[in-house]
């Protein structure tokens, strides 16, 4: 699990409140799970809090990346009694086989939930093979 | 800044996490669940609000309730299984009005603190 430690207001970002000017910034790895379909393969990802414009996908060659940033429902004069280590971020890095075409990646994100479907490769897809005749 | 807690703390610490999570045949693996469900404490001006992130569900399929001064949730659907959570409240809660929302698979609930009555100034005359 990646896990980081850092102020929320650094050099480069402004908190909007004080609830977030206090946070340290927590990044996590989310739950998810993987499982084959008949193209390919579906991945679905826990991102509870997090709204579709926050969240980052990439992909190069077989690796997949996903960065999301939670919001943050605390109001300016709320204060923090306790958590249960609740994340600020979430930060997901896969590796996926050769055999997925990651450009036919497509996401749809519901109710706090990322579901990513990626197809095989055209050629790697099982397919007959006839015998031609004499 | 009220620093308050609704409940003793103690309490709190011990917090009920899952009492029962089934799973129920699903075609495809769920997410690995987490120990316990993420959650979070806020004391605010008129109150508290409690935060639990509860992906995978619809507002339909949560049941919060009150019940010997515990607040019960359940949440339940085919693919994530039951998750029932229990959180003991203290009598400075105001119970007739909670208020609760559902975002992005996170579950806001707004606790008021029972106003306080001021206390009645009387005269009382010498006979």
């Amino acid at each position: 699990m990646n896990q980081e430690n850092q102020t929320c207001c650094g050099n480069d970002t402004q908190c909007e409140n004080t609830a977030q000017a206090d946070r340290p910034q927590i990044i996590v790895k989310p739950a998810f799970s993987t499982s084959k379909t008949q193209t390919g393969v579906k991945i679905i990802i826990d991102l509870p809090g997090v709204s579709k414009d926050k969240i980052n996908i990439k992909s190069e060659e077989t690796r997949l990346s996903i960065k999301a940033e939670k919001t943050e429902l605390a109001q300016p004069d709320w204060q923090l009694i306790s958590d249960s280590d609740i994340a600020t971020d979430y930060e997901l890095n896969l590796e996926l086989t050769a055999d997925l075409d990651l450009s036919t990646t497509a996401a749809k994100l519901e109710k706090g939930v990322l579901t990513l479907g990626i197809n095989k490769h055209e050629k790697s897809l099982p397919r007959e093979i006839t015998i031609s005749d004499e | 800044m009220r620093n308050i807690l609704p409940w003793n703390q103690g309490i709190f610490a011990d917090i009920n996490t899952i009492l029962n999570r089934t799973l129920s045949q699903i075609d495809t693996p769920v997410p690995t669940p987490s120990a316990t469900e993420k959650h979070a404490l806020y004391s605010t001006p008129q109150g508290w609000a409690l935060r639990v992130d509860l992906p995978g569900y619809e507002k339909s399929e949560i049941t919060i309730s009150l019940e010997d001064n515990a607040l019960k949730l359940s949440a339940a659907n085919e693919n994530r299984g039951t998750t029932d959570l229990s959180f003991a409240l203290g009598d400075e809660v105001e119970t007739t009005d909670i208020n609760a929302k559902l975002t992005n698979g996170v579950l806001e609930i707004l606790l008021p603190k029972k106003e306080e009555v001021a206390p009645e100034n009387k005269t009382i005359a010498v006979q």
